[in-house]
């Protein structure tokens, strides 16, 4: 076994590259943003460096290079991703959930025309896409919404409400899926659309959740698509979403996001180093010591499963593991909420006032983990994917699902 | 990158599982539970004569010489069954004492009988009131009128009944610690079978028994504690191997389970407070195997964290194993409290296990020490 992801010379000769870009062309104001709750003026320019990235192939550098994609093999997408990382920021460099599951669904599912016409915006940065999933009646049910699209002529008529969707800033793509068929032929009733920009009907409200996340319920009043806006055809939407849940379960083809468990383990050690109280360092204590290290075995667990599941998914033979990764993350960031709390004290929750621990920073890990720990499927659906994929109670487990 | 097992590594896993289902099958092995001794020669003698106590010995010794990796696949295949832990102890464990302590003059002598099995080598370090690690040991190697005596007692020594020699650690006059290879069947050396939740641990008393100079390794006057702390890391990998190889066993034991055994109506495996032992059990499985498989990565790439990883892993593994077990136990129910089912064997290692070359607490203040906290 080989843990370390080797660069060729090549590599190597293209990170100098992609740095040097970045160095030219990131402006200073994007480096260390926000993702969520971003001031429009900033979120302007996180745009304007995606559509830069755009350009060069390098905001989605695996995907083919006929659609506006890098054509990179995923080795060299981690060179873009880690020297993002450096600046503090993510690929894409804004929320853009939408854009990376649904050009997925897209890429596998899509006719020519289809892909022709709906990835080259997405992978050139154009839009920015929201995910339009979860109804009120309908959350990890997913199979059950109840949004319904009707065949008008050469168009789909799509009502329906969302909620929980999306980010500040608006949106220019979407993608979601409506019942289309019998409701009683569960699975068998649905149909993946992608709504374009400007779309009349569209809409949505603001709404403000737990740690300061910026969501809005979006309302689909008699919208109109063309039927190219239908995606892997009529009735055929839940093997769609079969395919961006894959991803939004765990497997990414970038490792980056397992980093973040021990960014705030380090951010937690080191206020416990730098505080002292009664003469003795926090992290002096034996109680607290045990705790910290107890935290850093979980985090070097996460860092080790998404390099295996970074293989796996390289290799397509992932099965269980991400939503394994995912059920352990958003269980482990609870956890470490609880300990902030506990190791830093009051301090360790504020964001402001004279002395926060941290200068705020675990108060906003702590805000966001409850959150975090619904989205993209909660810690019992995570549960009940794994049981499924490992084939617990039944003959035999199930595959993943398919992946371009 | 590259997580696959190489195809030697796929060899050897292979070779050797198809000798342990020959003469190590489940039916013997629960047999075997609440024997004296998990020492049986037939499984023995099987392993010797395929080289297999020797796969960390080097070959100059008459060892196999497998590599860290390679040796650790032998480990895995051993905790499917588990072999009781005198085989992994005299095959994973003492080899490294001797390697780490021992003159060469000892390492050409001894080496190649506990390659070709003639001597079974148990460790014996923890006392009443000593750990692997931490409180200084009371056992005493002296001399008196020319003769070396070693008097003191010795806890919770893997297996003594079925081992032929123990390396038991004694302090010195001049303070420091010896590591004495002990012929168990000397004169004033007794050896005791503990009753507990784990098997095979033992008490090993010794009323000063005599020993010569060549059984002191590395020599007389020599501190063996720096080489005793190296031997204990690099067993470390090989013990987490043998862990996972019993956690594994747990696992698929319930989910067998959990789609054969039929409660109101269908399998229990569609209950999701099932499900959710088993997926619990996979978790810690997992995190067990790919903390152990990085390990040895770093290790074998001489990684400046490794020692750091060392630590982490077994305070890791002694966790994960027992939980493991534990989860497989409330999938089971009441059959796999049955000690002929299969399961108890594992469970009784993994309690066994927990504190074998140092606690978890231990290890884990070592963890904060050697990343600079
Ligand atoms: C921060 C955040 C961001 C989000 N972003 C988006 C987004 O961009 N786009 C989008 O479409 N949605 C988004 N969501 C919605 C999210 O996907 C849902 O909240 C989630 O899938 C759960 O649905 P629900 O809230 O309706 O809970 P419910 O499905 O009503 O669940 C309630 C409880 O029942 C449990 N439960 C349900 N079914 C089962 C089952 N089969 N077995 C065991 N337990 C079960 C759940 O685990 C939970 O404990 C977001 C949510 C949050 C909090
Ligand atoms: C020490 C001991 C003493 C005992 N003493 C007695 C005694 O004196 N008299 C006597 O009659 N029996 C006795 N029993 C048997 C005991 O009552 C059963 O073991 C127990 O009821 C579980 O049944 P089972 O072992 O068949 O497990 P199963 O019923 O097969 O259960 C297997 C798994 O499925 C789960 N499960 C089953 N149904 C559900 C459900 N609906 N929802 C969620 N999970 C479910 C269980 O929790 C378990 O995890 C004893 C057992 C033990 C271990």
């Amino acid at each position: 076994m080989d843990f370390e992801i080797r660069y060729t010379a090549d590599q190597a000769n293209f990170r100098k590259e992609v740095a040097a870009w970045l160095g030219d062309n990131c402006p200073p104001e994007v480096i260390n943003s926000e993702w969520i709750h971003t001031p429009p003026a900033i979120y302007e320019r996180q745009r304007e460096l995606g559509r830069k990235l755009g350009a060069k192939g390098w905001l989605y550098p695996v995907a083919p290079t006929e659609y506006g994609g890098g054509g990179l093999d995923t080795d060299s997408a981690r060179v873009i991703i880690e020297e993002l990382g450096k600046l503090g920021l993510n690929l894409p460099p804004y929320y853009d959930s939408g854009g990376v599951l649904g050009s997925m669904a897209i890429l596998v599912w899509g006719t020519e025309e289809q892909k022709q016409k709906f990835l080259p915006p997405i992978y050139k940065g154009e839009v920015r896409t929201w995910q339009l999933l979860t109804e009120p009646s309908a959350g990890s049910d997913l199979a059950g919404v109840s949004t319904s699209a009707v065949r008008d002529g050469d168009e789909y008529v799509i009502t329906g409400q969302k909620i929980y969707i999306g980010s500040d800033n608006g949106a220019e793509g979407f993608w979601t899926i409506a019942r289309t068929g019998d409701p009683k032929d569960r699975h068998k009733n649905l149909s993946w659309f992608w709504i374009g920009k400007g779309t009349p009907g569209l809409s949505w409200q603001p709404m403000r959740l737990l740690g300061d996340q910026d969501k809005n319920t979006v309302f689909l009043d008699d919208v109109r698509v063309p039927a190219i806006a239908l995606v892997g055809g009529e009735n055929n939407g839940w093997k769609v979403a079969s395919t961006h849940l894959e991803l939004e379960h765990g497997f990414r083809t970038d490792i980056g996001s397992t980093l973040n468990e021990h960014k705030t383990l380090d951010r937690l050690i080191k206020h416990c180093q730098e505080t002292v109280i009664d003469g003795e360092r926090l992290i002096d204590r034996p109680g607290i010591r045990d705790q910290l290290v107890r935290l850093h075995t979980h985090a070097e667990v996460a860092r080790v499963w998404g390099m295996r599941n970074f293989w796996m998914a390289s290799q397509r033979k992932q099965s269980y593991e991400g939503s394994q990764s995912s059920y352990a993350s958003k269980t482990h960031r609870m956890a470490m909420t609880r300990l902030i709390a506990e190791l830093a004290g009051p301090a360790g929750m504020m964001r402001n006032g004279p002395a926060p621990a941290a200068e705020g920073e675990l108060a906003l890990v702590a805000e966001g983990a409850i959150g975090s720990s619904h989205g993209g499927g909660t810690v019992d659906i995570q549960r009940v994917v794994m049981s499924r994929r490992l084939g617990i109670g039944r003959a035999e487990g199930q595959s993943g699902a398919k992946l371009a | 990158m590259n997580l696959d097992f190489t195809q030697e590594q796929d060899e050897i896993r292979d070779g050797i599982r198809k000798l342990l289902r020959g003469i190590a099958d489940d039916a013997l092995l629960i047999g075997l539970q609440g024997k004296e001794t998990g020492y049986l020669p037939a499984i023995w003698g099987g392993l010797s004569e395929g080289g297999w106590h020797g796969v960390v010995i080097p070959e100059e010794f008459g060892g196999f010489g497998l590599g860290l990796g390679d040796s650790c696949v032998v480990f895995e295949e051993y905790g499917a069954g588990p072999l009781p832990h005198l085989y992994f102890t005299c095959a994973g464990v003492s080899p490294y004492f001797l390697m780490e302590a021992g003159t060469d003059a000892q390492k050409q002598r001894l080496l190649p009988s506990l390659a070709d099995g003639t001597m079974r080598v148990t460790v014996a370090a923890a006392e009443v009131e000593a750990s692997w690690t931490g409180a200084p040991v009371k056992t005493r190697l002296e001399e008196h009128d020319g003769r070396l005596l070693l008097s003191g007692e010795k806890m919770y020594v893997p297996d003594a009944l079925g081992a032929t020699h123990a390396l038991v650690t004694a302090k010195t006059a001049s303070g420091g610690t010896a590591l004495v290879m002990v012929d168990l069947a000397a004169a004033g050396c007794a050896r005791e079978l503990l009753r507990s939740f784990s098997c095979w641990e033992t008490r090993l008393a010794f009323d000063g028994v005599e020993v010569s100079a060549d059984d002191v390794i590395g020599g007389i006057g020599a501190d063996a504690a720096p080489a005793i702390a190296r031997a204990i890391s690099r067993a470390i990998p090989g013990l987490a191997a043998y862990q996972v190889g019993s956690s594994q066993s747990a696992y698929t034991l319930a989910l067998e389970h959990s789609r054969t055994r039929i409660q109101f109506g269908q399998p229990v495996g569609r209950f999701q407070r099932v499900q959710d032992h088993i997926v619990e059990l996979i978790n810690h499985l997992d995190s067990a195997r790919w903390l152990t498989y990085e390990t040895i990565w770093q290790i074998e790439q001489d990684k400046a964290g490794s020692q750091t990883a060392i630590h982490t892993l077994k305070a890791l593994v002694a966790d994960s194993h027992w939980e493991a077990c534990n989860a497989s136990h409330e999938v089971h129910a009441g059959i796999g409290a049955d000690m002929q089912y299969g399961l108890a064997k594992h469970t009784h290692l993994s309690h066994t296990l927990f504190h074998f070359l140092g606690s978890p607490s231990w290890h884990r203040d070592r963890v904060a020490v050697t990343l600079g906290w």
